[in-house]
């Protein structure tokens, strides 16, 4: 049970700077790409093996983990849990927003945040960047879609005044 | 015997001769029945040509006769069919000068008609087309100004308001229930 929580724990730490939805399939890439490596190269650190496969941040992670001994050591358990946790990224839901603007971090943090708190779990965001949108966003998540733009008060307006 | 022998050569001489009498007799009796014979056939040819003659007069005229009746009653029939050939084929030219005389009439009344109808139908598919001409042009203007318009504004509005947007519609969003139950209680 302990282990349980203790990978849980680990896992969840992967998705800590992970905002949108590239960002996680890059990730994801990066962690299959580890559970071929550590068959092809049987010698030296395993350490300097991820390094030169993942990103800075993602090294930073395992190199953490690893000091924790939260890593497993042996070959086979050691695939296990990079196919656990690429599975584990897999599973995490996106919401898709299409925006009138291109998102800085910091509001994509914010934005994230603000589905956490809302959907009591961790998303990623699929975010699609249309100027016609004008202001506000659509969003399309578990199946539903719903506008809401000034697109339409727009093209109304404009109507209007005809 | 010399007497005898005599005797009986002349009397053979005699025999002969009677015999040759005789013979000379019956041959001038018989060239006579032969001249007889011929004589007959003559007249028998002579009879038969009249005869001939006869009745090949006899039905000339039968046939001529004959003929001339057969003609007069042909004739006679030939002018009633040629007068009821005319008048049937008058009745029918006349039929046929009114029957197409008012197809001419039904035809020109028709075109007329079909004429007048094309016309209405091509300006109705005129104006039609016109109409949803103006419509198209009218419709790609607006998206062009839409579009314009939109890429103007969205350029326009400073980041920090369009974030407030974005987390306003987001609030709108979790009210309208869109997330599931769960979220609109947060």
């Amino acid at each position: 049970m302990a282990m349980d929580q203790n990978r849980a724990k680990s896992f969840n730490l992967f998705l800590e700077n992970i905002y949108t939805k590239e960002q996680l399939l890059t990730l994801v890439d990066q962690i299959k790409g580890l559970s071929s490596l550590i068959y092809k190269t049987s010698e030296g650190n395993l350490l300097d093996k991820i390094a030169s496969s993942v990103s800075k941040d993602t090294f930073l992670l395992f190199e953490k983990l690893s000091k924790e001994n939260l890593l497993p050591q042996n070959t086979n358990e050691l695939r296990g849990f990079f196919d656990l946790l690429a599975k584990f990224l897999e599973e995490v839901k996106s919401i898709r927003l299409t925006l009138a603007f291109e998102p800085k971090e910091d509001f994509l943090k914010k934005l994230q945040e603000w589905f956490q708190n809302t959907l009591k779990t961790k998303v990623v965001l699929d975010i699609i960047t249309n100027e016609s949108v004008i202001a506000g966003l659509l969003i399309e998540y578990n199946g539903k879609y719903k506008d809401y733009s000034k697109s339409e008060e727009v093209v109304q307006s404009i109507k209007a005044l005809k | 015997m010399a007497q005898i022998t005599q005797f009986a050569m002349l009397a053979i001489l005699a025999f002969n001769l009677v015999i040759i009498i005789l013979l000379a007799f019956f041959y001038l009796r018989l060239a006579k029945l032969d001249s007889f014979s011929r004589g007959a056939v003559r007249i028998d040819r002579k009879f038969r040509s009249r005869i001939e003659k006869v009745i090949e007069k006899q039905s000339s005229e039968a046939v001529s006769k004959l003929v001339a009746s057969y003609s007069r009653t042909l004739e006679g029939q030939l002018g009633g069919l040629f007068s009821n050939l005319e008048s049937v084929t008058t009745k029918q030219s006349v039929d046929l000068a009114n029957f197409i005389k008012d197809q001419q009439a039904a035809i020109i009344k028709e075109t007329q008609l079909l004429v007048a109808n094309d016309v209405v139908k091509m300006q109705k598919e005129l104006e039609d087309y016109r109409l949803s001409q103006i419509k198209n042009l009218d419709s790609r203007v607006n998206q062009v100004i839409a579009d314009v318009a939109k890429r103007v504004l969205a350029k326009s509005i400073d980041m920090n308001t369009h974030q407030e947007l974005v987390i306003a519609s987001l609030e709108k969003a979790k009210a309208e229930n869109l997330f599931g139950d769960g979220s609109k209680q947060g």
